[in-house]
């Protein structure tokens, strides 16, 4: 099964969508991401923390310190209302782009 | 608000560079070792889940940078450290920066006087009504005779001919007269044994209505005052005023003044 990066832009969303869960740490994030797409998408620290620093900034996530599942101290992210909001946003504009597409390649 | 919140962390992360280094150690390091976890628990061996998540995380440095391109804190540290390090070349060549800072003084500072006196005489609107309407005819400064010395007469009109346009200004809206040289005359100071000299322009009794300036206090000359012969008016400048005088009486000999 071969495994690749996610869609170009498409980061962002797919990081909202799994905080609209539950809030999560950063290997969580990857992990969820990589278990829904059932292997096809998996993400790299060196994507994922810059892309959670980058909403962090723009207010679509909130971080907070607390103890893992493993008893150790991790960075939990939670999705905001700006963050919900960007969300359904984007899975629109997705859900739009994915259609034409798939209209024009059955056209 | 998330634009203040940007802006708070930013000036957090430059000025508490250390704690937030260390919030990234922890938080790359806390990946680590929930990657490792995790792999260890699917089967694989420490050394070989260590192997793998290392290769996974990749760079530590590279994924800090990117962490930190996220804030624009970056971008100003980014120009600091060019800005010191423009600093530092300077400094090695000294003869060199002396050289490039004169010009650029004396480049500014001539621009700057220039473009001043471009602003007060050309840009600057003269304090009176309707400036761009004031024309004046003849540009002569200093010229007529003055203390049996003839300056020329370029540019000059008689005072007939003056009077003669400012009774029927033709075309114009209105029109009065100056003179051309400036006298001084000796004026008495209140409680001052010493009469001071100020220098003066002969003016037509029109002169202020149709500059349309009016004055702070009192009156200005006034037509009245042209036709009186033996009187003298003095209309007084801010500037000059400001010397000496509270009330001034002048004395000339019964000659217009202004």
């Amino acid at each position: 099964m071969g495994e690749k990066d996610v869609v170009q832009g498409t980061l962002e969303m797919l990081i909202l969508k799994t905080l609209a869960l539950e809030p999560m740490h950063g290997y969580g994030i990857a992990t969820r991401i990589e278990q829904v797409s059932e292997s096809v998408f998996r993400v790299n620290p060196g994507s994922l923390l810059p892309a959670l620093a980058r909403m962090e900034r723009a207010g679509r996530v909130k971080s907070e310190w607390r103890a893992s599942e493993n008893n150790r101290r991790a960075k939990y992210y939670t999705l905001t209302v700006r963050g919900r909001k960007a969300l359904t946003e984007e899975a629109d504009s997705w859900n739009r782009q994915a259609s034409a597409i798939a209209r024009i390649l059955e056209a | 608000m998330s634009v203040l919140a940007s802006l708070v962390q930013g000036i957090r992360s430059l000025f508490k560079k250390h704690a937030v280094e260390r919030e990234m150690d922890e938080e790359l390091n806390g990946f680590m070792e929930a990657s490792m976890t995790d792999k260890m628990r699917r089967g694989l061996s420490a050394e070989q889940a260590t192997r793998a998540a290392r290769v996974e995380m990749g760079s530590t440095n590279a994924v800090k940078h990117g962490i930190r391109s996220a804030g624009w804190e970056t971008r100003v540290e980014i120009f600091w450290g060019d800005l010191r390090h423009g600093v530092r070349t300077l400094l090695r060549s000294p003869g060199f920066t002396l050289i490039a800072v004169l010009s650029l003084a004396l480049g500014i500072g001539a621009n700057t006087a220039i473009f001043t006196l471009v602003k007060q005489v050309v840009l600057q609107e003269l304090p009176v009504g309707h400036p761009e309407q004031l024309v004046s005819f003849g540009k002569s400064t200093g010229g007529g005779v003055l203390g049996g010395v003839d300056l020329g007469v370029g540019d000059l009109f008689t005072y007939d001919f003056a009077q003669k346009i400012e009774a029927k200004p033709g075309p114009l809206q209105s029109a009065a007269a100056y003179s051309s040289i400036s006298p001084k005359v000796n004026v008495r100071v209140p409680n001052s044994p010493a009469a001071i000299q100020v220098p003066v322009t002969l003016v037509s009794g029109g002169f202020f209505r149709v500059l349309e300036a009016a004055p702070l206090l009192g009156r200005t000359i006034v037509p009245f005052d042209e036709d009186a012969p033996h009187r003298s008016a003095l209309c007084r400048s801010g500037h000059r005023g400001q010397d000496h005088c509270g009330e001034c009486n002048f004395v000339h000999g019964g000659r217009r003044y202004a």
